[in-house]
């Protein structure tokens, strides 16, 4: 009898599940070091592994299924990938950014034999190939030869040739990649429900912001081989639930400065102010302080800094 | 009772998450050599022709060694008389290479070569697959299909004679027809099939694989065995992959060497080289390529 998977493993209140435990980890290319004292337990549903070029995302990506040897210690799903890197290739399911399929199969042939390759008897494999690709939305197009597919439909065989032997931990390389808006979308949504139709979790691979700010509960942000953040997106914003932008009729000035003599810090903006607020303090100190200044508040709402701007923010840091 | 929200299934055909055994790590090179056979045999006609071809000339060639039972004739190049049913197994062997030229042409030097093409060794090393197995399987099943003509040919005939035994007497002094066939029909497969593996994976290109192996068995082979005839240097022979393995032939069936070829076990020790050489190949490329296809990009 297989592991149900119930509401709370599937993202909704339980524990998010650990995913990765890192300590120390170093790669070395010759003189390069690719991954430099890397230290982070990742924990979650949907993580965003971001970073530029040459972050050492692909370099975490390889060492983790155990294909690279590295120093420091690392486990995957507990698993350790340098003892036991088979463990981890069974319970993580990859879906590369390019292309990646065998010529002459059918959609149903390639997720078959990908889940046989992965040490399931013919039988269920072929049972899981076609949920698989069922839950891809690819079950009137699943036995025609893969190379005649578009971009978007091979994408969607990806996703499901990595899903095909019941993995607890995705990889997802750049899913929406080339993809045209419709596409995307459909895209965007399958991942969306992986973790409570598939029961399992995501880490996602991209350089696309508005993908990560809409599907992930946590990011990972990686700079010439550190990780140099990792949280929730709200961690990320940093102080997001205390800044607010505040617009009133008249007394701009005088409400600022009475709000700076109270610890905040008062950001002029062409049509009001962005206010910081101290750490503790919550939007009725800044009522209160409208009151005192007799000033009428029109406007009043908490000020969400663009995830790009968080994320720039993270690498000068 | 309320009924469970519909997300708590994982697939909405009612299958449960697949939590049974997993087939053994060292035995997954059978399923990539399957996958590889039964691939060619539907997709290509370069394939199904020469084994259809196979099968005819292993009816041909049976049917006259039931016509001519019991008779000698000389062997070419060194002039013995043999049984008819050694002549007719080692005098196949040109139109046997020519035919598992074509296969290894079409099935060997493409199988590694389109994996690279196509971004396949990820969707390989990303799963529990060791290099080696990959590599194992993929000479199994280019090597099942290569040994159609080069092994079960010679391996059928040698057995139709067994068959055509009245006795045990005869049987006795025919049996080891049987073992020799198989045993120069798995030298040549091994051959055959690595050489062409090994070059598309080295080279890395389908085409160029392609042509470097036609050029190799139709012009320096050919040009080889002219210059060692004419000039009478015999190890000029050693460069004809058809010359070397009808040689090493003589050596398993008891005979003497052909006068335009250096010694037997010569061609036997090329083609050992030439097969060492084209599992080289192969590895290098695999070994570099599990590590290096997985990831990148983003």
């Amino acid at each position: 009898m297989g592991r149900e998977v119930t509401a709370e493993d599937a993202g909704g209140s339980g524990q998010p599940p650990t995913l990765l435990e890192l300590d120390g980890v170093n790669k070395r290319y010759g003189s390069f070091e690719a991954l430099k004292d890397v230290t982070a337990t990742v924990r979650g549903r949907v993580i965003g592994l971001l970073g530029p070029n040459g972050a050492g995302k692909s370099t975490l990506l390889k060492s983790m299924l155990g294909l690279l040897h590295f120093e420091g210690t690392a486990r995957v799903l507990g698993f350790d990938p340098r003892v036991e890197p088979f463990r981890v290739r069974d319970a993580v399911g990859y879906m590369p950014e390019s292309d990646s399929y065998l010529p002459s199969m059918t959609a149903v042939e390639l997720c078959t034999y990908a889940a046989q390759l992965s040490g399931l008897p013919k039988s269920a494999a072929i049972q899981r190939a076609h949920a698989a690709l069922y839950f891809a939305n690819l079950e009137d197009k699943r036995y025609l030869p893969v190379e005649g597919y578009s971009t978007g439909l091979k994408q969607r065989v990806k996703l499901a040739q990595a899903l095909v032997h019941d993995p607890d931990l995705l990889f997802l390389d750049e899913p929406t990649n080339g993809l045209d808006p419709v596409a995307r979308e459909e895209m965007l949504r399958l991942i969306e429900s992986l973790p409570a139709r598939r029961g399992c979790s995501v880490i996602l691979s991209t350089h696309l912001l508005p993908d990560v700010e809409r599907l992930c509960d946590h990011v990972v942000v990686m700079q010439q081989g550190r990780i140099v953040f990792s949280g929730t997106i709200a961690e990320l914003r940093g102080t997001e639930s205390l800044r607010y932008e505040v617009r009133v009729k008249a007394g701009g000035e005088r409400l600022a400065a009475r709000l700076e003599e109270r610890g905040c810090t008062v950001e002029r903006i062409p049509d009001g102010l962005v206010v910081t607020l101290p750490e503790g303090a919550g939007t009725e100190l800044l009522l209160k302080e409208a009151i005192a200044a007799e000033v009428q508040v029109r406007h009043l709402a908490p000020r969400r800094i663009a995830l790009e701007d968080a994320f720039l923010e993270a690498l000068k840091s | 009772m309320t009924q469970k929200a519909p997300f708590a299934q994982i697939h909405e055909q009612g299958y449960e998450r697949y939590t049974g055994a997993r087939s053994e790590q060292g035995s997954r090179f059978w399923i990539v050599a399957k996958n590889v056979a039964s691939i060619a045999w539907r997709s290509r006609w370069a394939v199904k022709i020469p084994i259809v071809l196979t099968a005819l000339t292993v009816m041909a060639l049976a049917g006259v060694m039931f016509l001519s039972k019991g008779a000698q004739v000389p062997q070419p190049g060194s002039g013995q008389l043999v049984p008819i049913e050694v002549a007719i197994i080692l005098g196949s062997t040109g139109w046997l290479t020519l035919l598992a030229t074509i296969l290894g042409t079409a099935l060997g030097c493409s199988t590694v070569a389109d994996d690279l093409k196509v971004g396949a060794f990820q969707f390989y090393f990303s799963r529990s697959l060791r290099a080696n197995d990959y590599a194992i399987g993929k000479l199994l099943g280019v090597a099942a299909v290569v040994g159609v003509p080069l092994l079960v040919a010679p391996t059928l005939l040698a057995l139709v004679r067994v068959g055509l035994c009245k006795d045990a007497t005869e049987l006795g002094e025919t049996w080891a027809i049987l073992p020799r066939a198989v045993a120069w029909g798995l030298s040549g497969t091994l051959t055959f099939t690595l050489v062409s593996i090994g070059l598309g994976a080295a080279l890395a290109n389908r085409r160029a694989a392609q042509a470097g192996f036609l050029v190799w068995y139709l012009v320096i082979g050919s040009i080889a065995k002219v210059v060692a005839q004419v000039t009478k240097t015999p190890e000029a022979g050693l460069f004809a992959l058809d010359a070397n393995w009808g040689n090493a032939g003589r050596l398993i069936f008891d005979l003497p060497k052909d006068n335009h070829m250096p010694a037997s076990w010569q061609s036997l020790a090329a083609l050992g080289v030439l097969a060492a050489a084209g599992y080289a190949g192969l590895l290098w490329r695999v070994r570099g390529a599990e590590v290096s296809s997985v990831g990148g990009g983003s």
